[in-house]
């Protein structure tokens, strides 16, 4: 929910919008990566569009940044084909494939002042010192680091390190640019600022970017799309409101958000609506894919679902166990039988008292989309 | 109060007993021997800086001099440029490579110096391997001169010094983040310039201790410019021994370790401040 209103915010900075050049598209085809007989990437497709800031969400271990180091070129794919504005680039080596990247350590060079490290790639270029020392001197002034470019890595704070590995990263104008968990060092409120400002700055420039995080949030308010990765595979790639609404696994509905699994049977049937028979009654869904499987899990977010104080058709009765006052927000927690309970999180208006545990109630959906089905065997 | 605060040694405290030791073993007996230099003659009192003057007056003593310190810069390029690729492939290397190489970077090390100089001796020699071999593939006409020279020594200085320079390159290079490399080559760094611009910067200190640990063994080592020399030919720990044992003339004989110990205190100083500088922007 957090994460909603800061798409909002960023999306309305006016900054955002303005693109300086047109950026360049990044396409992996079938994609597929053994590390000896582990396979940690299994054919991954992704069409990345130029200038666009996409994400690569999913737990530890799913192959985030085995995926990252094989579009940068440090590892090559078991199989598969990468292309950068339609060239392939499979065979080219790192320092060929104008993919910058900022890791999650930053990796400055702990030798070289903050000007250097800027610096390191515009004379890995072979530009005029002239050239050299305006290009540093622009990137630091993006960055807001100018006063600082005498300074050594390791007199900087985590977020001037950041903006540094950023600024040298930019600088040699990269097609591509990658980021490794670039926030995971820095605390909360550090975070969010970084957020927005590298946003703020990779629109600006209008360079292709590549996120890698586990932060759903991160992915969620930063992303014009995101890639949800588990074991090796992608499992949706969307955009954030999309991937949050309209889960298309049963994997991207729990990772990403707060979600209630429910054992399902469906009933009846007529066009799109579904009547499915769950613990505590009956309701009645829309999907636009409908398993063939027998046994089912309906999936329902807690704010898709409203409490009611009267029974009804398509409700479902239940018992209010708990009950916690969440900022805006109510949770509560309703048992509908022995082994089932379901979270609801409903708006808190003033005045209105909060339903005191052990009081019967009825669960209807917002709307018969608000929900999604699965087979129950994964 | 508990008996552990009773009994809470300060961290300074712990350093004591090998303070001790260090005082009563080394200290003391420098003191001794730098009084000693001191002396116009054995058994005479005062002070006077006349051994000094006996050493600086005579040529064949500052030549003496002069060859040592050559040697020992030689024999520490030497182990730079063979020792640094050898740690660096070191350093790289995985699984049975890893084992096979520190068995060959540390076997010297476990075989006392007289083994190995002998091992030389025979390589060098006038019918020895290295003349045996340039002979035999027609490079030479007659055997090359090698064994009681001073590159016979440097050679052979070299090569037994050299696990003392790899191992702290080694050590080094290893602390290197690999993403530092990854960086570069992203920002389209090749090969050459990673190298020269970010691997070799970094391993400075390691390079330097190890330069330090070569020059000051191999001025101050004695077995292997004894044996490969062939008395022929001297270096600063030869003439001290030859002095103190050969001659008994204790107070030249301290005279000339005190001449050495000052070249090599100097050359340390000098090193470990280059090293401070290296290390202080290396965190
Ligand atoms: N060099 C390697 N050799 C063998 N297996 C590897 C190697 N590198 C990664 N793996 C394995 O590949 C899988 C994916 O690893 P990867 O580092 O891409 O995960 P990740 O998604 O980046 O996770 P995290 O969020 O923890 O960084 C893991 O199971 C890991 O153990
Ligand atoms: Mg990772």
């Amino acid at each position: 929910m957090e994460s909603v209103e800061r798409i909002e915010s960023l999306a309305s900075r006016p900054e955002v919008q303005v693109l300086a050049n047109p950026g360049h598209s990044l396409v992996l085809e079938q994609v597929i990566h053994r590390f000896g007989e582990m396979v940690a990437l299994k054919d991954i497709n992704l069409e990345i569009r130029p200038g666009e800031f996409i994400s690569l969400l999913g737990p530890s271990g799913c192959g985030k940044t085995t995926l990252l180091r094989i579009i940068a070129g440090f590892l090559k794919p078991s199989a598969g084909q990468i292309s950068i504005d339609g060239q392939p680039v499979v065979n080219l080596s790192p320092n060929q494939r104008g993919v910058g990247i900022v890791f999650q350590n930053y990796a400055l060079f702990p030798h070289m002042s903050v000007w250097d490290n800027v610096a390191y790639g515009l004379r890995a270029k072979r530009l005029s010192n002239v050239n050299v020392n305006t290009k540093v001197g622009e990137m630091l002034d993006l960055v807001q680091l100018g006063h600082l470019a005498k300074r050594y890595p390791s007199e900087l704070s985590g977020g001037q390190q950041q903006r540094v590995a950023i600024a040298r990263a930019l600088a040699v104008g990269p097609k591509l640019m990658l980021l490794d968990e670039p926030f995971s060092a820095l605390d909360k409120n550090l975070r969010l600022d970084m957020q927005i400002e590298i946003r703020r700055l990779l629109s600006a420039q209008g360079v292709t970017a590549v996120l890698v995080t586990h932060d759903q949030e991160e992915a969620m308010s930063m992303s014009d799309r995101i890639a949800v990765m588990s074991q090796g595979e992608i499992h949706q790639f969307d955009s954030p409101t999309q991937i949050y609404d309209q889960p298309k696994t049963r994997f991207v509905t729990t990772f990403v958000g707060t979600c209630n699994l429910l054992p399902a049977q469906i009933v009846g049937r007529d066009g799109a609506d579904v009547l499915v028979q769950v613990a505590g009654g009956r309701l009645l869904v829309q999907s636009a894919s409908l398993p063939s499987e027998q046994d089912l899990l309906l999936a329902i977010r807690p704010e898709h679902l409203r409490i009611q104080l009267q029974p009804g058709a398509h409700r479902l009765s239940g018992t209010v166990e708990l009950c916690l006052p969440l900022g805006s927000f109510m949770v509560y927690e309703v048992r509908i039988d022995a082994a089932t309970k379901l979270k609801v999180t409903q708006p808190r208006s003033p005045g209105v008292s909060p339903l005191e545990a052990g009081t019967e109630i009825y669960l209807e959906l917002v709307s018969p989309q608000a929900c999604s089905l699965f087979p129950a065997q994964a | 109060m508990k008996a552990s605060q009773l009994f809470s040694p300060k961290e300074w405290q712990l350093a004591l007993p090998l303070a001790f030791f260090l005082h009563l073993f080394y200290v003391a007996p420098l003191a001794i021997l730098l009084a000693s230099s001191f002396q116009q003659a054995p058994g005479v009192a005062g002070v006077s800086l006349a051994q000094y003057g006996n050493f600086f007056g005579d040529a064949v003593n500052r030549d003496v001099l002069v060859d040592t310190f050559i040697l020992g810069v030689q024999v520490t390029l030497a182990c730079l440029i063979f020792g640094y690729p050898v740690a660096y492939i070191y350093a790289r290397a995985v699984g049975i490579w890893k084992t096979i190489l520190t068995f060959l970077i540390l076997l010297p090390l476990l075989t006392s110096a007289v083994v190995r100089t002998f091992g030389w001796v025979v390589i060098l020699g006038k019918q020895g391997l290295v003349n045996s071999a340039l002979l035999g593939l027609g490079v030479l006409q007659e055997p090359v001169k090698l064994l009681f020279t001073h590159h016979g020594v440097a050679i052979a200085m070299t090569q037994i010094q050299l696990p003392l320079m790899i191992l702290p390159i080694v050590a080094s290079i290893s602390q290197i983040d690999s993403r530092l490399l990854a960086a570069s080559a992203s920002l389209g760094g090749g090969a050459w310039r990673t190298f020269w611009k970010v691997v070799f910067p970094l391993t400075l200190p390691g390079v330097i201790s190890g330069c330090l640990l070569v020059f000051a063994l191999t001025v101050s080592s004695f077995v292997t410019p004894s044996i490969i020399g062939g008395g022929q030919i001297m270096y600063m720990p030869t003439l001290i021994y030859q002095q103190a044992v050969v001659l008994l003339n204790g107070p030249f004989a301290a005279a000339i370790s005190a001449i050495l110990l000052v070249m090599v205190l100097t050359v340390v100083i000098g090193l470990s401040v280059l090293s401070q500088r290296s290390r202080a922007y290396i965190r």
